[in-house]
């Protein structure tokens, strides 16, 4: 075998190769671990603050399926005594399959007089 | 350089060659690191079609490598050494631009920032290979694997060489959107001067324009042989834009008509690539 290679192109090599291979392990183990399953969207809001424009609430969705979903709209309403007192929406380009995104909504009144209920009404697939 | 046989290169001559690897790299990638449908793709394409894309890029790495890459004399041990080695550092390359750009970061998954790297990398990977071995000297002293370089290339070379050619250029323009409204919107017909004039335009780049080692790469040849060969360019550009459009998940479910015109559409691209990129990336 006539392989000419300096210590400086082996030591690349080496790490080229633990990279590489590194990298089909994680994809081969994704694949065993990656099902069929549409994607699932858990909603979650956090604490509301005080802005100018009114109370910003924070919101994170979670894709805890197997396909990305596109174009997620969430709606977050606030009820008291069983009947909507103010509603908000955001929309999502993108959640990944077992990935999070961020956003936040603003409502005008002050969400602690309600209960606040946030759910994904709708999304695309690719 | 002197031309010394079985002579081991000084790490400067290595550090050379990876920095025309990384400039080779960045310079046919860089449309593809700055496309959102690329980025996207990363997170909506599935592990398994992450894997057979890789494993694509690898056999033509394998390919080019041994053909027309860094050393042309080396043997198939070293061939594939340097083809792990531009796949490594092509992920290295993507990673680190990906992460400039802002486009992965804490917060993701690793699944979703894994796609994303590996998807750019695999071009960042091909262009690493074609910068190696085309941005450096002229005469390196290395002798072709196949012996003579003035020999009539062979038919494997040249398929594989147009192939990786179609793929640097079709591969940046496959992802946009613009594909599929051209595929839709324009009328049959004139989809049909498109591919008459692809073709046309492979023929012409490969026999008649004089391009520089265009008549060294390409022997001189009778009627008969430049109509086959031009066939045989535009049948590699259909097949690269329909394998790159797959993979970039713009066939999922469309009709089979509307699948047929954006290969066509992409063809064009690819047969530029797969004729005049094929006289640029090979000597």
């Amino acid at each position: 075998m006539n392989v000419r290679k300096n210590p400086l192109e082996w030591t690349v090599f080496a790490a080229a190769l633990a990279i590489v291979a590194g990298c089909v392990a994680m994809l081969v183990s994704m694949m065993l671990r990656t099902g069929d399953a549409p994607p699932e969207l858990v909603v979650t809001v956090g604490r509301a603050e005080r802005v100018s424009s009114g109370y910003r609430v924070p919101v994170q969705v979670r894709n805890d399926g197997d396909e990305t979903a596109e174009q997620v709209r969430v709606d977050v309403t606030l009820e008291s005594a069983g009947e909507e007192q103010e509603r908000a929406e955001l929309t999502l380009a993108f959640i990944p399959r077992r990935s999070q995104r961020h956003g936040f909504v603003v409502f005008g009144r002050d969400p602690q007089c309600c209960e606040i209920t946030a759910r994904a009404v709708g999304f695309e697939t690719p | 350089m002197p031309g010394v046989e079985a002579r081991v290169p000084t790490p400067a001559d290595s550090l050379r060659e990876y920095g025309r690897g990384l400039a080779g790299g960045l310079l046919f990638s860089l449309p593809l690191l700055y496309t959102m449908e690329v980025w996207w793709e990363g997170f909506i394409a599935r592990p398994e079609r992450i894997l057979g894309y890789l494993g694509c890029v690898f056999l033509l790495l394998l390919g080019y490598n041994r053909y027309s890459g860094i050393r042309r004399d080396a043997s198939w041990v070293e061939v594939v050494i340097d083809s792990v080695e531009e796949l490594g550092l092509g992920i290295v390359t993507a990673a680190g631009t990906l992460f400039l750009l802002g486009r992965i970061g804490p917060g993701q998954s690793s699944g979703e920032v894994l796609g994303q790297i590996l998807i750019e990398a695999g071009i960042v990977a091909i262009g690493f290979s074609v910068g190696t071995a085309q941005l450096g000297t002229q005469d390196d002293g290395d002798e072709g694997f196949t012996g003579d370089d003035d020999e009539r290339p062979s038919f494997g070379k040249e398929i594989v060489i147009a192939t990786c050619g179609a793929v640097l250029f079709a591969a940046n323009i496959a992802p946009t959107e613009e594909i599929v409204v051209i595929a839709i919107e324009t009328p049959p017909g004139r989809l049909l001067g498109l591919a008459v004039v692809s073709a046309l335009v492979g023929m012409l780049i490969l026999y008649f324009s004089n391009f520089i080692q265009a008549g060294r790469l390409v022997a001189p040849q009778s009627g008969v042989q430049i109509a086959a060969g031009t066939v045989v360019t535009y049948a590699i550009a259909l097949v690269v834009s329909a394998a790159i459009l797959w993979f970039f998940g713009r066939f999922d479910g469309l009709a089979a008509g509307v699948r047929i015109r954006q290969i066509i559409v992409l063809g064009f691209p690819a047969v530029l690539g797969a004729s005049a990129g094929r006289l640029l990336i090979q000597r």
